[in-house]
């Protein structure tokens, strides 16, 4: 991976090139773009930058057949779930760096729900996509490890594309300002927090050895942890694509103020919740018209595709669920009664009900294996472990 | 500045002059940190996602 400083100056060298190629020429923009990205991602993971450049030529392929035959646009982009799905299943022989497989797998989770919505876009408007954009979209190196998951109206639809060099340079240089101070400083705080929970305690994991108080702070500072980190990374990332006049999605917006869990994931990983209600949730609730069940099996699906481990299904199941219970209670009287009287107060449990909830399942989730997420679970709890 | 926060404001989609104002502050702020690390400290290192801190 690329240190900040290094990432920061070839973004500014190579959006100086781009900006030099005419600017009416979108085309040979994106192949620079393309091709900057595979140079930059292929020399730090190459299998991995090689996995990326098949995938976007078989959208694009995918694309193509997808004007001409109607069976190919309604079934052709699920060719790449189960390219991703055939990559979580089955871990690959290749002989590379440890970090370059972990890239394979996770970039991949990544680029493909992106090239499956720039497929599933430009078949509903009859819009056709040069092989170039599509590797730019796969490739690009500043959202190459992680999200957020746009298409195309982020790319050579970008609005940014109209506004003057000056203002997207400075509008840039603001995103990373947040980004450092999320990603580098609040990171750091908080690790310095955890570690003092966990100090003395000499043996991994930590947690049967920590009283259910002190699990539990561990599990809301991992949490508030995983938020800067993905939150300032995409900052960064959405910094660096406004040197090239590129307007990435924004993907955070002050999740740690949801009193629910609908309005948790209306602020949190935007546009991985965009994604879901779009292309899963809704596809899934005009086959079987039950929206409580389509949730609940869109978010299960949304689990899995983070990692196909049982941890993830769980985490699947438990925001699926919750989803599907609050649309169930925030229809009932009853409870809108009760929460009418208790103003405030409600307010504030349900704010501390809908954090816990989301840290517990995220922490269960992130566990390597389902012993250490279920050593977590007694260890909250305050349960007795028995090997 | 007046000009230069509302362009900020519609730029970066924020809801008022208010978080405006503070979210160039953090931003400040993060460039503050970013050069006293450079400068004083031993650089920030890598942008790490998610996945590899856990």
């Amino acid at each position: 991976m690329l240190e900040i400083t290094t990432a920061i100056f070839i973004t500014l060298l190579g959006s100086a090139f781009y900006h030099l190629l005419p600017a009416r020429n979108m085309r040979l923009r994106l192949a620079f773009v393309a091709l900057l990205s595979f140079v930059i991602v292929f020399a730090h993971f190459p299998v991995a930058a090689l996995a990326a450049t098949a995938t976007g030529v078989l959208a694009w392929i995918i694309a193509i057949y997808s004007l001409r035959y109607a069976p190919v646009a309604k079934y052709g982009p699920f060719l790449l779930i189960a390219v991703l799905a055939a990559f979580s299943f089955r871990e690959i022989e290749v002989q590379t760096s440890p970090l370059d497989k972990t890239l394979l797998q996770f970039g991949m989770s990544y680029y493909i729900l992106r090239l499956y919505l720039v497929l599933r876009t430009t078949t509903v408007r009859k819009e056709r996509l040069h092989l170039e954009e599509y590797l730019a979209i796969a490739l690009f190196f500043p959202i190459f490890p992680a999200g957020p998951i746009c298409a195309q109206e982020a790319f050579s639809r970008s609005p940014a594309l109209q506004r003057p060099l000056l203002h997207n340079y400075l509008l840039g240089l603001y995103h990373i300002g947040i980004g450092i101070i999320a990603l580098y400083f609040v990171t750091g705080v908080l690790d310095d927090l955890a570690d003092s929970l966990i100090v003395g305690l000499k043996t991994r994991p930590f947690w049967l050895q920590m009283d259910p108080s002190a699990t539990y702070a561990v599990m809301m500072l991992k949490f508030a942890h995983l938020y800067a980190n993905f939150a300032g990374y995409t900052k960064i990332a959405i910094g660096l694509g406004l040197f090239f006049g590129f307007q990435l999605p924004e993907n955070f917006r002050y999740p740690f103020l949801a009193t629910n869990i609908q309005n948790f994931w209306q602020r949190w990983h935007l546009s991985l919740s965009r994604f879901i209600t779009t292309l899963i949730y809704m596809p899934i609730l005009l086959s079987i018209r039950k929206p409580r069940v389509s949730m609940f099996l869109a978010f299960t699906l949304v689990g899995l595709w983070h990692q196909l481990t049982p941890q993830y299904l769980v985490w699947g199941i438990g925001h699926g669920g919750m989803m599907a219970l609050y649309m169930g209670l925030s229809k009932n009287r009853q409870v809108a009664r009760v929460a009418g009287a208790l103003g405030p107060v409600w307010t504030v449990l349900a704010w501390l009900t809908t954090m816990s909830a989301v840290a517990f399942l995220s922490m269960f989730a992130n566990e390597a294996t389902w012993e250490l997420a279920l050593k977590f679970v007694h260890s909250l709890f305050g349960l007795q472990w028995s090997d | 500045m007046k000009v230069l926060i509302e362009k900020l404001k519609t730029s970066a989609g924020l809801a008022s002059d208010r978080e405006t104002w503070l979210m160039l502050a953090v931003s400040t702020a993060g460039w503050a940190f970013y050069l006293y690390q450079y400068l004083c400290g031993s650089g920030l290192g890598v942008a790490i996602p998610r996945y590899a801190v856990y």
